[in-house]
């Protein structure tokens, strides 16, 4: 109960966001595709919710990977394992990059009278992040988790490196029919990522608390998150995943609120999920923005022991 | 060759912006896919023409779609990119260059990393960032009035819904 307090007070302070965290994006096609975090069960759960991690039996490696417009590769890998009945161990990657930006200059160009911006080489982008987590069961139904987060980013010659760490807390029903998710990320304000230049951007501190409801074949998500918008606000999010009876397969789909500088989207995701064996592959897809692109792909793989 | 009869039907125009792309039309340049080749064509009747679209019907008054290339369509010469790149988003002297063939409305679209549309500005035709030749709009914190964080963006110069340019810039505070 202490812990549910201490989350539920760091839930309603909201800090000012800078660091663009590449998790953004997010962290499998399945929890995209749910607008929820922390209900995974498998290796996703180190960028989730570490305290998701108490359903991994013995161990679970995932892989989640995106094309954003045309040109920005996202990738996530993640490793869990048991250590004990009551413990489990996770590891996380995820990087964000792009090349082939364009250094410029100002410059004299044939046909023009002014100096106009020329194109004199390419530099590249990294955003990256890993990630140490520990899961530890404190009941039957409740368990909790904290992470500890590297970041590391490179713009053209500029790099930077930060240290954080994120806590979690789950909880499952005994009749396994409801869940709750609740984790804070970036919980130290005093730790921000510094720059060779000296300066420095806050690791943006967020919250979400999402509860999960199976109703047989149909399984309800609802979840709330904490903005970094001057005007103190949430963002919703509410999803479904229907399981065909019999066969391997699932279809799920979110309606989900993400900010944008100072206000507020919303967007929609729809997915398939093939669960066989050890094997849980994930296909979702997002309406772009972008005009180049009419959806946005996501592609996501469990194995899990 | 088969013989081509066209009757132009006038009555039904408001081509104030077409007239000077139908004069330079000729029978040459129609394209009729949709009739049978092998059918010889007895009668086609251009029934509309109305800002650069026309209506054509075949004798059986089957429409026939065709399409007539505008004047001169819209485009950037060369690259659109931003200087300096990358940026230093506070600095005041940010911009992006381009060369229009023409002045138009231009809007500026700017994208995060997750492809969400962030930022949007017009450009009238005629004025800085819409006006035949080079261009230098201003691209930085004081002239956007919001605080990016390090990393980088894309940015589509569009007219009309087409995508005339795009280039990314590298930000940092």
């Amino acid at each position: 109960m202490k812990i549910i307090l201490f989350l539920i007070l760091f839930y309603t302070s909201i800090h000012a966001a800078d660091y663009y965290l590449p998790t953004a994006i997010g962290s499998s096609a399945y929890s995209k595709g749910i607008g929820a975090q922390g209900f995974e069960k498998t290796s996703v759960g180190v960028l989730d919710n570490p305290g998701s991690l108490s359903h991994i039996d013995q161990y679970s490696f995932s892989f989640f990977s995106s094309t954003i417009m045309n040109d920005f590769l996202y990738q996530t890998l993640s490793y869990a394992k048991r250590i004990s009945a009551k413990n489990v161990l996770g590891m996380a990657y995820v990087d964000l990059g792009v090349s082939a930006i364009p250094k410029t200059s100002l410059g004299s160009h044939s046909g023009f009278n002014e100096n106009i911006v020329l194109q004199d080489s390419t530099y590249s982008y990294s955003n990256s992040l890993y990630k140490v987590s520990w899961q530890h069961n404190t009941s039957k139904t409740v368990s909790i988790g904290t992470s500890l987060t590297y970041y590391k980013t490179r713009l053209a010659s500029l790099s930077g490196t930060g240290v954080n760490m994120d806590l979690g807390l789950h909880y499952k029903s005994l009749s396994g029919l409801t869940e709750i998710s609740v984790q804070s990320s970036n919980i130290i304000p005093a730790l921000n990522v510094t720059y060779s230049n000296g300066t420095t951007e806050t690791l943006p501190f967020y919250s979400t608390v999402g509860i999960k409801r199976r109703l047989d074949h149909l399984t309800l998500f609802i979840q709330l998150k904490s903005t970094s918008l001057s005007t103190s606000s949430y963002l919703h999010s509410l999803g479904g995943e229907y399981k065909i009876p019999f066969v391997p397969l699932s279809f799920f789909g979110t309606w989900y609120q993400l900010e944008a500088l100072e206000s507020i989207k919303d967007s929609t995701v729809l997915g398939i999920r093939l669960n066989m064996w050890c094997f849980k592959a994930n296909y979702s897809y997002e309406k772009s923005e972008y005009p180049k692109n009419d959806n946005t792909y996501y592609f996501s793989l469990s194995v899990d022991i | 060759m088969r013989t081509l009869l066209i009757l132009l039907c006038l009555s039904t125009l408001n081509c104030a912006e077409s007239t000077p792309v139908f004069s330079a039309l000729t029978v040459e340049s129609l394209k009729i896919s949709s009739v049978d080749e092998y059918q010889p064509i007895s009668m086609v009747i251009i029934s509309a023409v109305n800002a650069g679209n026309m209506s054509v019907l075949n004798s059986d008054m089957t429409p026939i779609e065709l399409a007539i290339a505008e004047h001169e369509s819209v485009a950037i010469s060369g690259k659109a990119l931003a200087y300096p790149n990358p940026m230093k988003w506070s600095d005041t002297n940010g911009i992006i260059g381009y060369a229009l063939n023409q002045s138009t409305d231009v809007t500026l679209s700017l994208f995060d990393m997750r492809g969400v549309e962030i930022y949007t500005e017009e450009f009238a035709s005629e004025e800085v960032g819409g006006r035949e030749g080079y261009n230098k709009i201003p691209f930085n914190k004081a002239h956007v009035g919001e605080d990016l964080s390090t990393g980088v963006y894309v940015f589509l110069l569009m007219h009309d819904g087409s995508v005339l340019a795009e280039s990314k810039v590298g930000i940092h505070q």
